[in-house]
């Protein structure tokens, strides 16, 4: 299983566009999520909306903390899934009821890993959890947290 | 239509004769202030709501000369406002696509945006959120990538049969030229998208162009083929974080000035960036085009520059270009900023000068005191030595940009030009040959002016060989189009 650079990092360009470099690090991919004996816990259902290209696959990690989110270590699921068309839907079984939060990206080179440009510029495309945005800087964890309820919860994440 | 030569400005400038001899009475003086109230010089600066489909210009002035035919592309922000918030830096508006057509004696004009992440962006939240050069971002952006900023709003060349609309900071736009739609952003290579492109490629006489792309201190070397294909791209480090918006190159080395205008301090916007730090002096960085390790690097007195021609070499090595510099960075700094507001802090005005690098010894940077900005060359002299430098040049006291065109001869040492008077502002303008000719400057000198007077655009042909003779052929649009950059003729 290989292992991408640690964190999520901020790198301030210094060219025309200052500050809008944003470097997605993660878990290790691939992996089947991390779940738990069928029929405990709590059902996440992730659908994934795929507007630019319907080849590849997304490579998606899920978070329980905030430090875990920062630091891009410890997922409590790290998915890759496969991409045929404009939709991915996939569940993650057994979670404990609480906050989550998902980063991911659009492997379409078949690296496994998030390609950067030799600015350090992300090449594919990444999303997160809520849909929030890049801004200049990725989404912290308040942006992109969301609670997880007793019984099931869902995300649905814009990508492209 | 006022057809007076200005005068050489360091003749005006020379004695107290010449300045005795400007006609510059109380009452003239009055009439020119009531005039510029009358003739509003903001339009330059204003927003074009729209899209302009293909309109017949109005000729207004003499005959299109024969054997002229060919569309002038040009690039430049059009729109700067919006109800939630405005560019408030001229450098950050969507990019505009004017392409002036000649064609059987008579000329066209039509104009489209440029289709960005940003104009998007900024459309839908009905705000300028997506930042810019000096503009903040606002809430509510999605910058993933610079090419989320570009306005692809500076320049504009020719790739195979496509425009590229280029920005500094992100990829190239393609653009159809005939319908002026946008194609997309150009990745020259998978690992290679969103990376910085400068507006100002030189270009080899088969038509391949050498570019610039920088972050900072770093840089990468760019060759692309005439067809638009990469052919290689080369990571360079500079010796310091300045600024670069041109560069210049011989048949054998890349010539980088590096102005004491550096990036430091880490900031949303790169104006907020970069400080201007004379006591370091200008430096210019010197490749070898056949081994992009190979450097040198000299020193000169501080100066600024957006601007400079393509470069000669002697066969012993001394380098030489036109730069039309200033002392500081204010233009940018300020002005560009006041313009948006609406006023106009008084400014340096550019001068164009000549820079000469010898193989060993000091560098020379001799001022012609010949106001100058958007200088342009006779392209077919490639890297070889040019005798002419076209450029916009003469400035009202009261107002930012251009009156008059100006042609240096820098064998004669002689400045010829041509006023268009208060009521014009004058945007760059390029040369193209003569068909058939051979002699350089053997053709025509075109480009717009806004008529502030007539709130419209003007287009312009010149003989370039007597341009103080004024235009030989003027066409009014039924618009105004806010001022462009930069452009290229591609004849037809």
């Amino acid at each position: 299983m290989g292992r991408m650079a640690g964190s999520i990092r901020n790198r301030l360009m210094a060219g025309m566009v200052a500050a809008s470099a944003l470097l997605l690090g993660g878990p290790g991919f691939p992996s089947p999520a991390r779940a738990a004996e069928a029929g405990s816990g709590v059902d996440l259902d992730l659908t994934f909306h795929v507007h630019k290209f319907p080849t590849g696959a997304l490579m998606v990690a899920v978070f329980d903390s905030e430090a875990a989110y920062a630091s891009g270590e410890k997922p409590v699921a790290a998915l890759r899934l496969e991409v045929k068309g404009d939709t991915v839907h996939t569940v993650v079984p057994g979670l404990k009821a609480g906050r989550y939060a998902i980063k991911m990206f659009h492997d379409l080179n078949g690296s496994g890993k998030l390609t950067l440009n030799m600015f350090g510029i992300p090449t594919e495309p990444v999303a997160f959890s809520n849909n929030a945005k890049i801004n200049m800087r990725a989404p912290n964890w308040t942006e992109t947290a969301f609670a997880l309820a007793p019984g099931a919860g869902s995300q649905s994440i814009d990508i492209d | 239509m006022t057809l007076s030569p200005l005068p050489d400005r360091r003749r005006v400038l020379a004695g107290a004769a010449a300045l005795a001899a400007l006609p510059l009475t109380p009452e003239l003086a009055s009439a020119a202030a009531a005039a510029a109230v009358a003739a509003d010089w903001r339009i330059a600066f204003g927003d074009l709501e729209a899209d302009v489909a293909p309109q017949a210009m109005t000729l207004v002035h003499g005959k299109a000369p024969a054997g002229l035919a060919g569309t002038l592309y040009r690039n430049g922000g059009a729109k700067f406002r919006r109800p939630g918030g405005d560019a408030t830096h001229w450098f950050d508006g969507d990019g505009l696509i004017r392409a002036f057509t000649l064609a059987d004696g008579k000329a066209t004009l039509a104009a489209r945006f440029i289709d960005t992440p940003k104009r998007r962006a900024d459309t839908a939240a009905r705000a300028v959120i997506s930042g810019g050069f000096g503009t903040l971002p606002g809430p509510g952006a999605h910058i993933g990538s610079p090419d989320d900023v570009s306005g692809a709003n500076i320049s504009v060349i020719r790739r195979g049969d496509r425009l590229w609309a280029l920005w500094e900071a992100g990829s190239p736009f393609a653009i159809d030229r005939t319908s002026l739609a946008t194609i997309g952003p150009v990745t020259l290579r998978e690992d290679l998208a969103h990376m910085p492109f400068l507006a100002h490629p030189r270009f080899e006489p088969d038509g391949r162009i050498w570019n610039l792309g920088q972050v900072g201190d770093r840089a990468v070397i760019w060759q692309v083929e005439a067809s638009g294909t990469l052919q290689a791209v080369t990571p360079i480090q500079l010796p310091r974080a300045s600024y670069i918006h041109d560069f210049t190159m011989t048949d054998r080395h890349l010539v980088i000035v590096l102005q004491p205008w550096v990036y430091e301090t880490p900031s949303l916007v790169p104006l907020q960036s970069l400080k201007w730090r004379p006591a370091l002096g200008t430096q210019v960085l010197i490749l070898d085009k056949a081994d992009l390790s190979a450097r040198r690097i000299v020193e000169l007195p501080s100066f600024f520059a957006f601007h400079m021609t393509g470069a000669s070499e002697t066969p012993d090595g001394e380098i030489r270009f036109d730069i039309c510099t200033t002392p500081t960075p204010d233009f940018a700094t300020r002005t560009a900023v006041e313009v948006m507001k609406g006023t106009y802090p008084p400014t340096p005005v550019p001068e164009l000068a000549l820079l000469t690098i010898p193989r060993a010894g000091s560098p020379r940077l001799e001022s012609t005191g010949v106001a100058a900005e958007f200088p342009r060359t006779d392209n077919r002299v490639g890297t070889g030595p040019h005798r002419y430098t076209l450029h916009a040049t003469g400035q009202s006291p009261d107002r930012p940009l251009f009156r008059g065109v100006g042609v240096h001869d820098w064998k004669t040492q002689t400045a010829a030009a041509f006023d268009f008077g208060p009521d014009h502002l004058v945007e760059e303008m390029v040369f193209t040959p003569r068909p058939g000719a051979t002699e350089e400057f053997d053709g025509w000198i075109i480009g717009p002016t806004l008529n502030l007077r007539a709130g419209r655009s003007e287009l312009h042909v010149f003989d370039a060989r007597r341009v103080a003779d004024g235009p030989v052929a003027s066409w009014q649009a039924g618009l105004a189009i806010p001022a462009g950059l930069h452009g290229m003729f591609w004849r037809a």
